[in-house]
């Protein structure tokens, strides 16, 4: 007998703005906070302690600098990250499979 | 917050359209790389008393890879014009990469373009030494001519390889030059007499250089629209450089009119779709 899919699902990256986070972060090479911010409609403490979970899961790196005399952090995803987000995607596609053959 | 996986997908799929569109930044190159060839314009004046300027398949030729920077029809300073290209296509190639992080900076997300710096100088080397050095090989010590099927069959081998190469996840200092040779020397096989095919190694290869880096462009931005710019201008430099027709009105400026026109509306084509997406 198979696994059900929900079995494929990790905790740390199966919530939608982590979700959000991973699949932006993995649509470019690099991407800033304030556009993460703005574009997942989410308050700054929100994004930050989100970040910092999938930065402690290896999922994420954050670089943090100045332009000038602003404060900027940048996001990217890892190769780690980059899998777990394929295998998260997966799962839901095998999700509704199951959910539409149902 | 959706628990419907349906949902979920088609929302992130939102948010990768839209990171995706929010990069985009491939208007730039296409302007510049057209009003660049605009510039080079005065010095195509087309020689009104032509000697040899041009490859002539002698011994060594492809030892000389500002010959092929030249244009099909012979010009009045080819050192100039050819030096000029070589300019250019260093400041194009430095320009784009400054583009894209100057656009980062200002709308927060960024565009890998190492692989564009990576492809597009190896694209110059290819086309500056790899084709001609490998079509002149073929030429030489090739034990058969090579037929129209015999071309076609070696080509999908070494084009396959090359793609293999290409994706290879390790050892990419290494996998990019040697798919990039095997690019190349399948490439140079469409020169052989049965096919006939000039890739710009009678003059003209900044354009081919120029295609090579707008169709990796294409990959990296993943975008249709840049895809078909990048697919039309390289099907206008075939024609340009396997054309035999010659308008005297237009002298050199025939050789550069075309592309520089297809690059220079798609780049405000691109402009124009950036600015009316929502």
């Amino acid at each position: 007998m198979t696994d059900h899919p929900t079995a494929a699902l990790d905790d740390v990256v199966h919530q939608r703005h982590r979700l959000g986070i991973l699949t932006i972060a993995a649509e470019v090479k690099r991407v800033e906070f304030a556009y993460l911010r703005s574009t997942l409609n989410l308050t700054a403490g929100n994004l930050s302690r989100h970040i910092a979970v999938l930065e402690e899961a290896g999922l994420l790196f954050v670089e943090k600098g100045y332009e000038g005399k602003r404060p900027k952090t940048w996001v990217s995803v890892t190769p780690a990250g980059r899998e777990a987000l394929a295998a998260e995607m997966a799962a839901l596609r095998a999700l509704l499979d199951r959910h539409t053959r149902g | 917050m959706t628990t419907d996986p349906g949902e979920l997908l088609d929302e992130l799929a939102g948010l990768r359209k839209r990171a995706r569109d929010d990069r985009h930044g491939y208007w730039f190159p296409l302007l510049l790389m057209g009003v660049l060839s605009l510039v080079s314009l005065p010095l195509s004046q087309a020689d009104p008393n032509p000697t040899d300027h041009l490859v002539d398949g002698g011994r060594g030729w492809w030892l000389d890879p500002l010959m092929h920077l030249r244009l099909k029809t012979e010009v009045v300073h080819p050192l100039a014009l050819s030096l000029y290209w070589l300019g250019a296509l260093v400041a194009g190639l430095l320009a784009t990469v400054w583009w894209y992080r100057w656009r980062a900076r200002r709308v927060g997300v960024e565009t890998p373009t190492g692989t564009y710096v990576q492809v597009a100088l190896l694209g110059l080397v290819a086309v500056l030494f790899g084709i001609p050095l490998s079509t002149s090989l073929f030429y030489r010590y090739s034990p058969i001519d090579p037929t129209f099927p015999v071309v076609a069959i070696a080509m999908a081998v070494l084009l396959g390889l090359a793609l293999l190469a290409f994706r290879a996840r390790r050892a990419r200092l290494l996998t990019i030059p040697v798919g990039l040779l095997l690019a190349s020397v399948a490439l140079s096989l469409l020169q052989v007499p049965d096919v006939g095919i000039d890739l710009g190694m009678g003059g003209g290869a900044q354009f081919m250089a120029i295609a090579i880096g707008l169709l990796t462009l294409a990959w990296i931005e993943r975008s249709k629209l840049c895809a078909v710019i990048a697919v039309v201008f390289t099907g206008c430099v075939l024609i340009v450089d396997n054309s035999p027709m010659k308008i005297d009105a237009l002298g050199a400026g025939q050789d550069v009119l075309l592309l520089a026109t297809v690059l220079v509306l798609g780049g405000l084509g691109a402009l124009a779709a950036q600015r009316v997406s929502p």
